[in-house]
């Protein structure tokens, strides 16, 4: 379990690291079908909340990596529906399938999105399953003590 | 690390596992997929059909049309194609031509049977259309060049402009070199099925090869038509030159009919 479990975030913490979801949210339903929009949203957010404290950092690195591998499977996707359109790829059960999938898990990510969005403002600590420890990992935060 | 690496693979399971599962299911079949893409491309083929009668008269006689079948019947049985599946329509008109259009019908017009020399050559060329069509080369090139939305307007209201540009695609234009190439070794399987000697077709090529003459060979590299003494060549080249079982398609009054059709101007 993260050191963060047990912090207290102040305020305007909260804010920042909420922020981090909602902006990946917004940027989906701009972008799409594009998969890369929710993506680049979510770097320029981290990249703008790297010198942020602990509890930001995390969250929006979390927000970051789970978008990063919705945009690999979404990248298949997309490249898939291209090739049909343009290419000599015909329309199939299987990529009917791929579609349904990729669907499927874009909107399940969406839903804990807006779960984590909205505990993450209330000062609680969210942490996805194989996206939370992994951020632990980027982060460094598992298993140390929490000094903030 | 290990907790990570973990629930990475169950993650990848779970994925793949959905997607196996939902790939399994005939969505094409319950969705009725492939039957409204026919029933589109069948109304397009249509709308086209009856543009080309406007500016060109179809040959539809008896006499032709039997013949027309018969070779058609040939070809398609040899290789397990539903000959109902397909319509040939021959067409009035001196250009030496032939196309695939929509709804699997292939136009041919007078000016290319006048052109052969011999109905395995008209074979090759029916063979290589067919390719067209059985590779879906026709609708994905409409697709490529007009859009979805523009082929969808079509066969509703049947746009006259659009109808005149589909035409002018796929009567005046080549598909891509790649699909061009696929057709060819397409057809030479289907003749050699059929016991029809392919050879023919690489003449027809040869024969078009000498009309284009004039065409800079530079050009070739640029154009998406491949140049016809490269094709005649590759032809050749794919050709199973122990297979000699050919024999005749049509009898040689048959044959007469079609060339004095074409010649006759009628």
């Amino acid at each position: 379990m993260s050191i963060l479990a047990e912090y207290a975030s102040n305020d305007m913490e909260r804010e920042k690291a909420s922020n981090g979801y909602l902006m990946s949210l917004l940027a989906v339903m701009v972008g799409l079908p594009l998969p890369i929009v929710n993506l680049l949203a979510s770097v320029i957010f981290y990249f703008s909340n790297r010198k942020s404290t602990l509890f930001v950092r995390w969250h929006c690195t979390q927000t970051l990596v789970s978008q990063l591998t919705l945009l690999i499977v979404n990248a298949i996707g997309f490249s898939w529906t291209m090739s049909i359109i343009f290419g000599d790829n015909m329309l199939s059960n299987e990529y009917i399938g791929y579609v349904i999938t990729i669907f499927t898990f874009n909107v399940i990510e969406f839903i804990f999105t807006i779960n984590a969005a909205i505990k993450v403002r209330k000062g609680q600590h969210v942490e996805w399953w194989f996206w939370g420890p992994l951020t632990d990992l980027i982060c460094r935060t598992s298993g140390q003590k929490t000094k903030e | 690390m290990k907790k990570v690496f973990f629930q990475f693979l169950v993650l990848v399971i779970l994925f793949l596992t959905l997607f196996g599962g939902l790939s399994s299911i005939d969505f094409m079949k319950y969705w009725h997929l492939q039957s409204i893409n026919r029933r589109t491309e069948d109304k397009i083929g249509q709308l086209v059909i009856d543009g080309i009668k406007k500016s060109n008269k179809e040959i539809n006689n008896d006499s032709v049309q039997v013949v027309l079948n018969t070779i058609k019947s040939r070809i398609c049985i040899a290789n397990s194609i539903s000959p109902a599946d397909i319509a040939i329509h021959l067409v009035r008109s001196d250009e030496v031509n032939a196309f695939a259009i929509p709804g699997h019908h292939i136009i041919i017009y007078t000016g290319l049977i006048d052109r052969c020399d011999s109905v395995s050559e008209l074979c090759g060329v029916i063979g290589h259309e067919m390719g067209h069509i059985q590779l879906n080369h026709v609708m994905k090139r409409l697709l490529n060049e007009l859009g979805i939305g523009l082929l969808a307007a079509v066969a509703s209201n049947g746009n006259s402009a659009v109808i005149g540009q589909i035409i002018k695609i796929l009567s005046s234009t080549a598909f891509a070199r790649k699909q061009e190439s696929e057709a060819d070794k397409i057809s030479v399987r289907y003749l050699e099925q059929a016991h029809i000697n392919p050879k023919g077709f690489a003449n027809i090529m040869l024969k078009l090869a000498d009309m284009h003459a004039g065409i800079p060979k530079e050009m070739e590299w640029i154009s998406t038509h491949p140049d016809s003494k490269k094709r005649a060549d590759t032809i050749l080249s794919i050709i199973h030159a122990d297979q000699s079982n050919y024999t005749p398609v049509l009898t040689g009054s048959e044959w007469l009919v079609l060339k004095n059709t074409a010649n006759s101007g009628y």
